[in-house]
């Protein structure tokens, strides 16, 4: 049963403001007097006093600055590959098949791979500062938000703007990212079918990834 | 960060009345302290935060692409009990059409109306209108749901 307000009913900002202990006393005054006639705003502010529902934890937005040991530069950022060759530090990243799981999203599959965009680019190796883009292949149907995360032992990245695209058998995700560093790393992709992609800040680890809307692969350093 | 642990819980309340979706109710709360924090914004209370959640629950409501999706997500157990001479908006479905149509102050005062249930002089106050103003603009909503009841989505 619906219960009925005695008078003009107490806002929502009211209550809350109210059970925070936050209105001023001359404002709190006649809610109290309200609350104290009217069951309906007293059923009102009790259920604000007994949501007792856990708040989860707030996260800070991920830093899209790389880390100190790898360096995921966005595309057009100053030319890693020179660096890493005067260097002497010329690694090749041998992309892998290995993926986690067998991830798929209402029956529809999505694979990911990484390419090299460097014409010299030898099959299933990675030159350390080769611009590198992330390709999927998707169902047509699926209408969704992009982005990639790439994961190593200093946490997650996000070297990439996030997008839209259409799916296709090969659906190159816009920019392309330069990888450096000596650790292997996971690359994944990571969709919502939702107005926006997901938040990055929850995603610091692998396992943060929703299973039925991600795919990773590992790109393994390998040394030359 | 404090201001979020002491209002995170009356902004996701409020977020979901609006959106009657836990999840994006979360991501509303999120996203506003994420950018709050980024920009160092500490000064903050519960009406500023009020607001700023509405207008973001507006953005999504707005967005064509969430549409399906929160009507298919709509969980009525999240709108609070209503008191019997308030005047709810319970229509998901006309709440994203009202949106859509209304500019965005009227927008704001049918979200503090319908699922905040300020008074008109609160309202007025909030919005920076006058009363009749307000009175007037709550009409336009009534009439905008009248004729959009029933048009096709």
């Amino acid at each position: 049963m619906t219960l009925r307000c005695v008078g003009q009913p107490v806002s929502f900002l009211a209550l809350e403001a109210y059970a925070l202990d936050e209105l001023p006393p001359e404002a709190a005054e006649p809610v109290r007097a309200h609350l104290g006639a009217c069951e309906a705003c007293r059923k009102a502010l009790r259920a604000i006093e007994d949501d007792q529902r856990p708040l989860p934890a707030f996260l800070p937005k991920v830093a899209n600055k790389p880390t100190a040991r790898l360096r995921l530069l966005r595309y057009g950022a100053p030319t890693m590959a020179a660096v890493a060759l005067a260097a002497g530090v010329l690694l090749v990243i041998r992309g892998s098949d290995r993926e986690h799981g067998d991830h798929r999203t209402k029956g529809r599959e999505v694979s990911l791979r990484v390419e090299g965009e460097d014409p010299s680019y030898e099959a299933g190796t990675l030159a350390v500062g080769v611009p590198l883009k992330v390709v999927v292949a998707c169902p047509p149907s699926l209408h969704a938000s992009w982005d990639v995360v790439v994961f190593d032992e200093d946490g997650a990245s996000f070297p990439l703007p996030q997008a839209r695209i259409t799916c296709e058998n090969q659906a190159a995700l816009p920019g392309a990212m330069r990888l450096r560093g000596a650790s292997d790393k996971r690359v994944c992709v990571v969709w919502d079918e939702g107005p926006a992609p997901a938040l990055r800040a929850s995603y610091r680890s692998e396992v943060d990834l929703p299973p039925e809307r991600s795919r990773c692969i590992t790109v393994r350093a390998v040394p030359r | 960060m404090e201001a979020y642990t002491r209002y995170g819980r009356a902004l996701l309340r409020k977020a979901e009345r609006v959106l009657r979706n836990r999840d994006d109710a979360l991501d509303v709360v999120q996203s506003l302290f994420q950018d709050l924090y980024e920009t160092k914004r500490h000064d903050v209370d519960l009406p500023y935060l009020y607001r700023a959640v509405t207008n973001r629950c507006l953005s999504l409501l707005r967005d064509e692409r969430n549409r399906a999706r929160l009507l298919a997500e709509n969980d009525a157990s999240l709108m609070p009990q209503a008191r019997g001479n308030v005047e709810r908006l319970d229509d998901l479905e006309l709440l994203k059409k009202l949106v859509r149509t209304l500019d965005d102050e009227t927008s704001e005062i049918l979200v503090l109306h319908y699922f905040d249930d300020l008074p008109q002089e609160e309202i007025a106050a909030v919005v920076g209108l006058s009363r009749k103003t307000v009175g007037k603009r709550l009409e336009t909503i009534r009439e905008t749901a009248c004729s959009l009841q029933g048009a096709p989505s």
